[in-house]
């Protein structure tokens, strides 16, 4: 048996254990008494992912677009033409899977039989089975997904906003790819990319619910076997990105309603250490709630002049790879709200940030982060979204108690600046 | 489920659903109202005046700022409709009091929320005219901006075009024509007519002092005078005469495909899960028939599923496709439909379907709001039930029931958005 390490947040009332595992999967298991557990698997494996190769090979393989989202989608097909889903069907677990643009999560949620259901996961993320003819068909269903989401405002907005902030950044590049370079996709390719990503030691398993972490060790002796050590070199040079955003506008056409915008805030300023990078997370949440929550002048005043819909959301993405905020709602005239939200910060800057609006907008984010621990699905999500940042999901209400009003401050000055602006606009169709 | 209920004033209702797995509570008041076109504008339109301002707190930044106080108590207006009804009022999620310090969460959350519902901000008697003008406005955003959700447009569109002759197919949150004629004065009488006529539903869920929650709410109806109406139940057509074909076009790449059944199905039957069972098999979930067969064989669509209402019986079959294969894809969701009515149900399809049924039945147990909607929705059905109980009446069905089920399904409208001429990517 592992020794197993336990670390706990007595505030929070939650714990975990974690080994790892002989073929080299890293596990960690959140015992709590709900109905329902959930299980992820994931690789550090996603979009950005598209130029690596071995220390031992001489040239880096650069692979098409959206391949890290075709290689989930054909994991579930097993050898002999079962489904995954099929097997799950069995135990009554829900599965799923999602990629983003830094990793793949294959996943379950289940009221009973647990252990059977992980067999079922570990089992079948370790065995691809792609062939000629099943490639094909997946272009099929694929090509109809990619084309849901160009309809769709929503996600159009995001994709278009990353171009306009990066210029090198793979946060450029859309996770489902294009439906001409998803056409490019062959089975040896995707075997390539699976003996690369998929690797154990590269790969970990976030568990929370009520489970058991040695009968979790036993499923992973009865499924997996040690996977050989290899090193991945992923190319970076995307890392060496200018400060300022790539175009200060971008716009689309779609047939809404009315505009929808996006700001987007790039910054570049990416903390080392993962514990900072987790403190500057929150910090910009608070900075965030204090500037664009519905308790903020600028909120209250668009609002009132019917500028912006009810819910202009704000919330900032920071990882090791890339750190941006976003502002976004719908508006008649976003290039008003623009020039609104230039002059509004440049007057926070100026007269300084409250003292009671930073202390609520803290408490806020103190609050939202305890009841994200109501959920199995968002604790073993939200952990290994962090875990492979580095960072730890139980040291987050410790973190978010050391930030001050100093240090969101210094947030709101250096991050701040116009040169980091940029907006992506979904314009109704002939306007 | 639910733990304990008051009737704390004619025909208003509280219920405790006790629960100590979570870390926040769960508070919600609710106004039940038939869903009609004359009202449901007003209705939508409540809330979103409503949230503006209180007594106390008269401005959306002050109620806001004083939410923040309270640990961020996210509070949300709620309005939907459910067959004949259409509900609204508010919701809240707040923190439970041992994360906070010498702060009463839940008492306080609670009196803002009574406050937002039965003690709004006025001005001479109304409500403040630039928050009834300014919610309109909002409204008419909201209504306007269903186009830009493809899947769910089309949804709306075929209920509208399958329920002309029932009240399923009135939108809940009006119409731009109602909303722009509502004025300050009308809001208000509507307003008062709510909180005279409408019933009330109040729901608690987690743990917390439920006598002192109900007291303070019997002491606000105190002051209110109540004189409610009766919900009535409407009838179910259950027979089709033409299938009726609704084809529009849109700047869409992508095509949506909706289908509508009547299904004979009758809430007072208490026969629900068997068609959530049915439901299963064709096609709610990956392993149901329209997944595996026009999906994973077909590679014709990314979804293709089945939804049921529970309190109408009317089953929706949505998919999105390309524009050239909407024949290919009807006649695919159809037959596989027949498959079922044949009885050609696997002993491996049935029990997959019973085990998944019984998960998300299971899983209700681990959300308040999930746990408030599943006894809420049942008791306007007049149907007491709980997850538990249903997935073990689950256990003892068999493919002839479904068989039988089904065989009462019936093709009632075909809806399908396409894109403009050429546009075919």
């Amino acid at each position: 048996m592992a020794e197993y390490k336990v670390k706990e947040n007595q505030m929070l009332g939650e714990k975990n254990y974690s080994f790892k595992h002989k073929s080299g999967l890293e596990v960690f298991v959140f015992p709590k008494k709900m109905t329902t557990s959930y299980a992820i698997l994931a690789t550090r494996y996603g979009a950005v992912d598209n130029k690596f190769k071995l220390d031992t090979d001489s040239e880096f393989t650069c692979v098409p677009d959206g391949i890290a989202h075709f290689l989930e989608h054909k994991l579930f097909e097993c050898e002999g033409g079962i489904d995954a889903f099929e097997l799950f069907a069995k135990t009554g677990a829900s599965a799923n899977a999602y990629t983003s643009n830094t990793m793949t999560g294959y996943l379950f949620s289940c009221t009973e039989n647990f252990y059977e259901s992980l067999e079922i996961l570990l089992d079948f993320v370790t065995h691809p089975y792609f062939t000629e003819k099943t490639v094909q068909k997946e272009q099929g269903i694929i090509a109809q997904e990619i084309k849901m989401y160009e309809d769709n405002p929503g996600a159009r907005l995001h994709k278009e906003l990353m171009k306009a902030l990066y210029k090198k950044n793979k946060m450029r590049i859309d996770v489902a790819g294009t439906v001409e370079s998803i056409g490019k996709i062959t089975a040896e390719i995707l075997y390539k990319c699976y003996n690369t990503f998929y690797n154990l030691n590269n790969m970990t398993l976030s568990i929370c619910g009520d489970v058991d972490v040695s009968m979790v060790e036993q499923a992973c002796d009865r499924m997996l076997t040690e996977a050989p050590k290899i090193t991945v070199i992923r190319d970076t040079e995307d890392r060496d990105e200018p400060k300022e955003v790539n175009q200060k506008r971008v716009y689309c056409e779609l047939d809404v309603s009315k505009p929808i915008f996006a700001i987007g805030i790039k910054d570049t300023d990416i903390p080392c250490n993962p514990s900072e990078r987790m403190k500057k997370a929150y910090a910009m949440e608070i900075l965030d709630e204090i500037l664009f929550s519905q308790s903020s002048a600028f909120y209250n005043e668009l609002y009132e002049e019917n500028l912006i819909a009810q819910d202009l959301s704000s919330g900032c993405e920071l990882a090791k790879g890339y750190s941006f905020n976003v502002i976004s709602s719908e508006s008649s005239d976003p290039e008003q709200v623009y020039n609104r939200f230039v002059a509004y910060i440049e007057e926070t800057k100026k007269n300084g940030i409250d003292k009671t609006a930073f202390e609520l907008a803290k408490r806020t984010v103190y609050a939202s982060n305890i009841k994200s621990f109501d959920s199995t699905e968002d604790i073993a999500n939200n952990f290994i979204f962090n875990h492979f940042d580095g960072a730890d999901l139980l040291d987050a209400p410790e973190i978010i108690e050391t930030i001050d009003a100093e240090y969101v401050t210094g947030l709101l000055n250096d991050c701040f600046k116009e040169e980091y602006y940029a907006m992506s606009v979904v314009n109704p169709i002939g306007e | 489920m639910i733990t304990e209920s008051k009737i704390i004033a004619n025909g208003v209702r509280i219920s405790y659903i006790k629960t100590d797995l979570f870390k926040t509570n769960y508070l919600s008041i609710n106004f039940v109202s038939p869903l009609e076109r004359s009202s449901a504008c007003f209705n939508s339109l409540l809330p979103l005046v409503l949230m503006r301002g209180t007594r106390s707190y008269p401005s959306q930044r002050e109620i806001n700022t004083r939410l923040q106080y309270l640990y961020s108590g996210d509070v949300a207006a709620r309005n939907s409709s459910f067959g004949e009804y259409q509900i609204f009022g508010f919701k809240a999620n707040m923190l439970n009091n041992r994360f906070a310090k010498d702060l009463d969460i839940t008492m306080e959350t609670v009196d803002l929320l009574s406050e937002l519902a039965f003690d709004p901000y006025t001005v001479d008697g109304a409500f403040d005219e630039a928050y009834t003008e300014g919610e309109k406005i909002n409204l008419i955003d909201t209504i306007e901006a269903e186009i830009n959700e493809k899947g769910r447009y089309a949804i709306k569109r075929l209920m509208e075009e399958m329920c002309k002759e029932e009240v399923f197919g009135i939108s809940k949150l009006g119409s731009v024509e109602e909303v722009e004629k509502i004025t300050n004065k009308s809001l208000y009488d509507a307003y008062k007519y709510a909180i005279k006529h409408y019933p009330i539903e109040i729901f608690f869920v987690g743990n917390g002092d439920f006598d002192k929650i109900a007291e303070k709410f019997t002491q606000v109806f105190k002051n209110i005078e109540r004189a409610p109406i009766e919900v009535s139940k409407v009838a179910l057509i259950s027979e089709v005469t033409r299938i009726k074909e609704v084809e529009e076009t849109e700047n869409v790449k992508q095509g949506k495909l909706v289908l509508g059944f009547r299904t004979g199905y009758k809430p007072e039957d208490n026969k629900y899960h068997l068609m959530q069972l049915f439901n299963e098999i064709f096609g709610a979930s990956p392993v149901a028939k329209l997944f595996l067969n026009v999906r994973e064989k077909m590679s014709l669509c990314y979804y293709c599923r089945s939804i049921i209402n529970q309190r109408n019986g009317i089953m929706l079959v949505s998919s999105g496709v390309e524009f050239a294969n909407k024949e290919v894809a009807q006649k695919a969701i159809l037959e596989q439909l027949q498959m079922i009515k044949d009885g050609n149900i696997t002993e491996e399809e049935l029990e997959s379907a019973k085990k998944s049924l019984k998960n998300g039945y299971m899983q209700i147990y681990d959300s308040a709001e999930a746990m408030e909607v599943w006894a809420f929705f049942r008791r306007l059905c007049g149907i007491s039930t709980t997850p538990k109980l249903e997935s073990e009446k689950v256990k003892n069905a068999t493919v002839s029931e479904i068989k039988e089920l089904a065989s009462k399904i019936k093709l009632d409208t075909v809806y399908f958005l396409k894109g403009k001429e050429n546009a075919n990517g």
